[in-house]
């Protein structure tokens, strides 16, 4: 366990996702993150972070803008967030002003109009702070709970890691810290078929969303999945929800979709009546 | 001697030429393993630059173009070996869609509602009452700050 004192402090970043649609999620990665005494600060006047893909698809520069009035509303600690959208959006705004000084001087002319000082605090996704080996000991600690043997998939989500000249996480490719974490309940990672394809979840074309969605969670079962492990509010919608229709089609996968922060509540003996599970549409009754 | 049109936008020109300048030789690597081009038919993000390039990006906006089938999950700008980023040049693509207002209604659902409320999404009594159970901080009264006024105003 840390020491006393040592105990670090971030802005809490809950994205409009997770807080305005899925607060179980908020639930866990808030409760994981007191667990492991990582402290967390809430500001109110945060917005979208905003949106990398729908928000920005409209407009790069109202994009950046409002990013950068997101990381300039306050100064000390950096910024967790519990989306890997609103930590690669964020990172790679401030990634894009620290690469272009005339830009950063107008983004920053057009901020203290409204009373802000352009900042750019360093922004990162919850699973960065959980790939700390003095974290991570931390957690296999107070395992109480095991999964030993259960078969599990794991999604990174392409914004997690990507891009990787903002994100600086992993490899941008191929991540492990999922399925690292699941290791240390005594669940066995499974290696599926195009495990790192994207969820498909953000093409805006449904057709294309679907099909992706289906092959992957053909590829899941086909590899013997009996639980999928993400990290994504929006990945978790698409294999959660997506499953459910794909399902009322005729499909049948029956897999259930935890977040990274539910499956390591469980396994850290926390009340599963506490994790809103009963919220999900695939059921995670097996795991608990 | 051919001389090349370029867009008559200057955003679309200004990204078409910073990607240019790093010379996509047209080894495909960015079509290999494109989420969007293996489960649809008609896209391509190396033809999508390459048209850029040769000055015909405008016949890609619009409502129907195969530019809103990207994931934008960032494989081909991560893998290209001469450090071009097909992805930007899809956003400008959708950003110049936007500006003539050609884009899908999704898009412009997603832009207005950050705009008004600061967020996606609105505050429901269900969103409301789970944060309650849940021990949650309120999810705020949907008055974020007005973000349009924001902007324009800077």
């Amino acid at each position: 366990m840390k020491p006393e004192g040592t105990k670090q402090e971030f802005w809490f970043f809950p994205g409009c996702m997770a807080r305005l649609k899925l607060p179980q999620v908020e639930r866990s990665v808030r409760t994981l993150l007191e667990d492991l005494g990582v402290s967390l600060k809430d500001e109110p006047r945060f917005t979208c972070c905003p949106d990398p893909v729908m928000f920005r698809s409209a407009s790069r520069d109202d994009w950046l803008f409002l990013a950068a009035r997101n990381l300039s509303l306050d100064s000390g600690p950096p910024i967790v967030t519990l989306c890997p959208g609103c930590a690669s959006s964020l990172s790679e705004a401030r990634h894009v002003l620290d690469e272009d000084e005339e830009l950063a001087a107008s983004v920053a002319a057009r901020l203290r109009k409204s009373g802000l000082k352009l900042a750019l605090p360093h922004t990162q996704h919850f699973l960065q702070i959980l790939s700390d080996p003095g974290v991570r000991e931390d957690i296999a600690e107070r395992v109480t709970k095991r999964f030993d043997g259960l078969k599990a998939g794991t999604h990174y989500g392409c914004h997690l890691v990507r891009p990787s000249s903002a994100v600086h996480f992993e490899n941008p490719e191929k991540p492990t810290c999922l399925d690292d974490l699941l290791s240390l309940t005594g669940a066995e990672p499974v290696d599926y078929d195009d495990k790192y394809l994207c969820c498909g979840r953000p093409s805006i074309d449904d057709a294309t969303s679907s099909a992706i969605v289906e092959h992957k969670l053909k590829a899941m079962k086909a590899a013997g999945c009996e639980m999928l492990l993400v990290a994504c509010p929006f990945c978790f919608e698409q294999f959660d929800l997506g499953q459910a229709i794909l399902e009322r089609k005729g499909g049948s996968f029956g897999i259930p979709v935890l977040y990274v922060s539910q499956f390591l509540n469980l396994a850290m003996g926390r009340d599963p009546q506490e994790l809103g599970l009963e919220l999900h549409r695939i059921k995670p009754n097996g795991l608990l | 001697m051919y001389r090349i049109e370029r867009s008559r936008d200057d955003n679309l020109t200004r990204i078409a030429m910073l990607e240019m300048a790093r010379l996509c030789y047209t080894c495909g690597i960015c079509v290999g393993d494109c989420p969007a081009a293996r489960f649809s038919d008609d896209f391509n993000p190396r033809q999508i630059f390459l048209k850029v390039c040769l000055g015909l990006g405008e016949g890609l906006t619009g409502e129907d173009s195969p530019i809103w089938k990207c994931t934008t999950c960032y494989t081909c700008s991560e893998r290209c070996p001469a450090g071009v980023k097909p992805h930007e040049v899809i956003l400008a693509l959708r950003n110049l869609s936007f500006k003539q207002g050609v884009c899908p209604q999704s898009v412009k659902a997603v832009r207005a509602s950050v705009l008004e409320k600061g967020a996606v999404g609105a505050v429901t009594q269900r969103v409301t009452d789970l944060r309650k159970r849940m021990n949650l901080p309120e999810a705020g009264d949907d008055q974020g700050p007005d973000l349009e006024q924001f902007i324009s105003e800077a």
